[in-house]
């Protein structure tokens, strides 16, 4: 019980890194790949995972940059990036590797270490499995 | 510092992360029963890795501790010892 206090101030930092350093104050919405993608730094929120087992109930905060001539779309809230050839490939990347990150820490949520609990704290607060009930 | 798929998958091999394939490679290390830092490289890079620095951040180390791991100065025991000093071993009770 002594290391919640320790999560939640992981995660109060990450979120706090967050909103000082990348969020500005007003956030744009992409619910699906195909948005005004252009080849520069950029904050953008994910709405979709586009993965019918999953649904995204909080925006996923996330940077779009070009990086040594690949598009890529970080979400620094999960530690987690997506790449390709152009943005839309990248949006698709980060978004399966989201999805991927969900199940692999909901399987293995009661032996997370504080990190990634508090990274699994943050994304079952953001996404959510389809078929849950109680939908928000 | 850029970081090659082979050299990725040296630290893998020398931290004795364990491994999934699937679309990526999905790599972790668990330390006492706990999963402790989760990292994944595409498979469709065969050179130097995208975001690297990223999967620098995903395996917590600091550029220098890196080179160190790349350069083989760094060992498994000296890892989880970087990570312990991060606090980064206390699991949820």
């Amino acid at each position: 019980m002594a290391t919640m206090p320790r999560i939640q101030e992981l995660e109060r930092q990450r979120e706090s890194d967050i909103i000082s350093d990348v969020l500005p104050p007003m956030v744009e919405f992409v619910g699906l790949v195909g948005a005004d993608l252009r080849p520069q730094s950029k904050t953008l929120a994910l709405g979709s995972l586009r993965d019918g087992r999953l649904r995204v109930v909080e925006p996923i905060g996330v940077v779009q940059m070009v990086e040594e001539g690949k598009c890529v779309i970080e979400a620094q809230e999960l530690n987690e990036f997506g790449f390709g050839d152009n943005f839309s490939e990248a949006i698709q990347d980060l978004q399966e590797a989201i999805a991927e990150l969900y199940f692999t820490l909901e399987l293995e949520q009661e032996k997370l270490g504080p990190d990634l609990a508090s990274v699994w704290a943050t994304l079952s607060r953001k996404v959510r499995r389809a078929d849950a009930a109680g939908r928000p | 510092m850029p970081l090659a798929a082979r050299e990725f998958d040296r630290l893998v091999s020398k931290f004795g992360l364990e491994t999934k394939h699937g679309r990526d490679l999905h790599a972790w290390l668990t330390v006492d029963g706990k999963v402790v830092v989760r990292t994944r490289r595409s498979k469709k890079s065969s050179g130097d890795l995208p975001m690297s620095h990223s999967i620098r951040q995903q395996l917590k180390l600091n550029t220098t501790q890196l080179r160190e791991a790349i350069s083989c100065k760094l060992n498994r025991d000296g890892y989880i010892e970087i990570l312990r000093a991060k606090g980064l071993l206390e699991g949820p009770t």
